[in-house]
């Protein structure tokens, strides 16, 4: 694809954005989500890769069957209660049509396999704005259908989706499946922190993205597929191996880091609202999962090989200066909310 | 406090930036020098000693911090050796994840609010398991670091939901006021006690949640088995002891399923460690057995039973730590951990069998030893709680003289092996790290006060 021509589909991933924030009218929703997904197609196809172009055409068709279950939700919600503004709909069929489409287009449990295949296709640049970026209008859409009969639906999905991101990534020994399962595990905290509390999702959310872009970016720069690469990654580059293996536990949610305090934040809102189960489900997922990030990061940071030099080569030192800013001011200003805790009221 | 946690930033950035040949002498330095803020805690009134911010000393805390500071200059002189091939930054670098441990661990005994407490109690084990998987020996080690992450995180997840919760319900997560005591038995069900104190009782541990301790402390480096032994299940009794104190646990009817594990742990980790062939193994497993009394000094709910726990607490850090820094002089000559293999180790190192020597008895609790008085004290208190607890105690209490002296007998006499015939001399780095474990053990024979 041309370069010249890309600023214009990042407009249009923009814009898809605003036209759906600002719009009450569920056709105009529709159109933006669509505008949206035919603006990144061409993004994911960006190297020609026959692997590219077979996960494009499988995100293409999930995303444009789920836009088709959108639109006959909303015929369907239109036809029989005379309405038209999203947030309105109240136990309606066409309202949980809407819903499972926008499910489906998030990729959460029932519908979620169509988002390992995809990330595993693509690069990690691509996979990383998929994983951000492209979740930012399905999850617009659902904080406005969150309602009672729609939460329970919801929380269950979120339980079950960080239950089987666990769960699926336990034999994966391909980074990008472990990233896609990581957000797929992660989306289910995210759903049911919308339910409880709707900027506690868009906070969840901020949160997931600031953690995931480093560890994708560094992945990327290591270009390491393969768990097994990873292993050898402390010595071609140490600081992005730190890097990575330090995100890792922090999207783990290990407590001094700042993934923890996104847990943290859910669970006292599920708990709030007296959801004991929802909270113990969503922890025991968390437990199935650490495994697998406990795994990469002990290929990252822990593992030396025999034949690995331990010696630190003069070239690598300007690069790893810089590079560690990014890693402390990342991962590890989850340190200083504790100090927040001091003032918390007592 | 907080002049604590800031002494350690700075031990860290000073190790950042020395020259690498000071690296060990500014850490050991360094955290010494630590003990001088810390000892300050000690001056008690009206139960607290201090408070700032987040941060309280009371008597359940002060003793445990110094402990902790103390054992920071141990841990760093005894892995001096260990260390000394790895290259300049990788050194530095395991320095400072001990810094990072310990400062975790002093603001966990010093947090007045409990999520703070978590989220501190939960910090120590990043650092434990860069510990033990890094730096640790043979290959096994990273089983051992997923067994240690996994039931630790296993036990305090519930603790975290636990918490959380009774923050809505309280309103308030806050030592000094929860202190006021709970509603025994009201909303406070069984199964939300058990949560809470699941996560201190799998880092105890209990006999039932134990079985990382025995393979983390055989896969650790020599740092990470003292720490582990001295500080960080000394965490799980120090939670423990917090939550019941808050709590009232006797009146509940899952302290009797705690009390029978522990009892019963007791013999039968007496009975594990009689047969233990692996010299730091038999060391772990007879720290299950001693944990087990404390388990059962805490959960009678009485004072005596805190008093026992906390001196027998204090008591089996600086002992099992010692025996672990023993067992580590012979590993570094011999390669080898072998009870079979370590024979009449008094004839080649004599000055370190006396050591050997006063360490077990300390660890058996002969008459004048603190460990003695722990024991004492947390046996009359579970006493008090029932009679029959005095079979298991018994039995317990014979099987750890027992093991003990085997432990004594199998290293220190019979013939030397063959092979053993051209190994280092004790330097007196190591005797120097020796006395700093039994010194204050022995002064505070004089001064039990201390303690509690």
């Amino acid at each position: 694809m041309s370069p010249y021509i890309s600023p214009l589909f990042g407009l249009a991933m923009g814009s898809s954005v605003l036209l759906i924030s600002s719009s009450t009218h569920w056709v105009f929703v529709w159109l933006g989500l669509e505008l949206g997904t035919l603006a990144f197609i061409p993004m994911l196809a960006w190297w020609h890769s026959s692997l590219e172009v077979e996960a494009t055409v499988k995100y293409f068709i999930i995303q444009a069957m789920a836009a088709a279950v959108f639109f006959f939700g909303g015929l369907v919600m239109t036809s029989t209660e005379y309405i038209s503004g999203l947030s309105q709909f109240v136990g309606n069929f066409g309202e949980v049509l809407i819903m499972f489409s926008i499910i489906m287009k998030l990729g959460l449990v029932p519908f979620h396999y169509w988002v390992v295949d995809v990330v595993q296709g693509l690069n990690y640049l691509p996979g990383m704005v998929l994983l951000t970026w492209q979740k930012v209008p399905g999850l617009m859409v659902l904080v406005q259908l969150v309602s009672m009969q729609n939460g329970l639906i919801l929380l269950i999905f979120g339980a079950l989706s960080a239950f089987w991101g666990g769960l699926g990534g336990l034999g994966q020994t391909q980074m990008r499946k472990l990233l896609a399962f990581s957000s797929i595990a992660h989306l289910g905290w995210l759903v049911s922190g919308c339910v409880v509390g709707t900027m506690l999702g868009s906070m969840y959310f901020i949160l997931y993205v600031v953690l995931s872009i480093p560890v994708f970016v560094f992945l990327y720069i290591l270009n390491n597929t393969h768990l097994n690469q990873v292993r050898a990654s402390l010595v071609s580059n140490p600081v992005a191996a730190m890097v990575v293996g330090v995100g890792f536990l922090s999207l783990a949610g290990l407590p001094p880091f700042m993934g923890f305090f996104g847990k943290w934040l859910v669970l006292t809102w599920l708990l709030n609202n007296f959801l004991v189960g929802g909270a113990v489900a969503l922890v025991v997922g968390a437990l199935v999962s650490l495994f697998y990030y406990l795994r990469v990061s002990y290929m990252c940071m822990v593992i030396l090989g025999p034949q690995q030099i331990m010696v630190s080569l003069s070239w690598r030192k300007g690069f790893m200066g810089s590079l560690l800013g990014g890693l402390v001011v990342l991962n590890l200003l989850g340190l200083l909310l504790v100090g927040g805790i001091s003032s918390l009221s007592k | 406090m907080y002049h604590l946690i800031l002494g350690y930033v700075g031990l860290v950035l000073s190790v950042c930036i020395c020259y690498q040949k000071n690296v060990w002498r500014i850490a050991q330095l360094g955290s010494l020098l630590m003990i001088v803020p810390v000892l300050n805690l000690l001056n008690l009134n009206m139960f607290i000693s201090g408070i700032s911010g987040a941060l309280t000393s009371d008597f359940m805390s002060v003793a445990l911090v110094i402990l902790s500071v103390w054992l920071l200059p141990l841990m760093l002189i005894a892995s001096q050796q260990h260390m000394a091939k790895d290259t300049g930054l990788y050194q530095r670098i395991f320095i400072i994840c001990q810094v990072i441990l310990m400062s975790a661990l002093v603001l966990a005994f010093l947090a007045s609010h409990l999520l703070l407490f978590y989220i501190a109690f939960e910090s120590t084990l990043l650092p434990t398991l860069m510990l033990i998987t890094r730096w640790g020996a043979q290959k096994e080690r990273y089983q051992a670091g997923t067994y240690f992450m996994f039931y630790t995180m296993v036990g305090s997840l519930p603790l975290l939901i636990c918490l959380v919760g009774q923050y809505k319900m309280m309103g308030s997560l806050s030592l000094d006021l929860i202190l006021g005591g709970m509603y025994k038995g009201e909303y406070f069900t069984n199964l939300w006690w058990l949560g809470c104190i699941l996560a201190f009782l799998v880092k105890l541990p209990l006999y039932g949640g134990h079985l990382w301790l025995p393979k983390a402390h055989v896969e650790a480096p020599i740092a990470g088995s003292m720490v582990l032994a001295g500080v960080l299940l000394k965490l799980g009794g120090y939670g423990l002891m917090r939550i019941s104190y808050a709590w009232g646990a006797s009146a509940l009817l899952s302290g009797e399923v705690v009390f029978a594990l522990a009892l019963w742990g007791m013999v039968v980790m007496g009975a594990i460690c009689l047969r233990q062939t692996d010299l730091k193994s038999l060391i772990a497993y007879s720290s299950v057995g001693h944990m087990a009394l404390v388990v059962g000094g805490i959960m009678t709910g009485t004072t005596w039973g805190y008093n026992g726990a906390m001196i027998l607490m204090i008591a089996h850090g600086l002992v099992s730590s010692c025996l672990f820094s023993l067992a580590n002089y012979w590993y570094e000559r011999s390669h080898s951990r072998n009870l079979l293999g370590s024979r009449g180790m008094i004839i080649l190192f004599p000055l370190m069998g006396a050591g050997w020597f006063i360490a077990s008895l300390m660890n058996l609790a002969l008459p004048p030893t603190i460990n003695l008085f722990g024991e004492l004290v947390a046996m009359v208190a579970v006493y008090n709680w029932s009679m029959f607890s005095v079979i298991f105690m018994g039995v317990g209490a014979v099987l750890t003289a027992a093991y003990s002296l085997y432990m004594f007998g199998m290293s220190q006499w019979g013939e030397v092996l063959e092979n053993y015939k051209n190994l280092h001399v004790m330097t007196s780095r190591e005797y120097l790290l020796l006395m700093m474990h039994l010194v204050p053990a022995a002064y505070l024979i004089f001064n039990l006060g201390l303690m509690f």
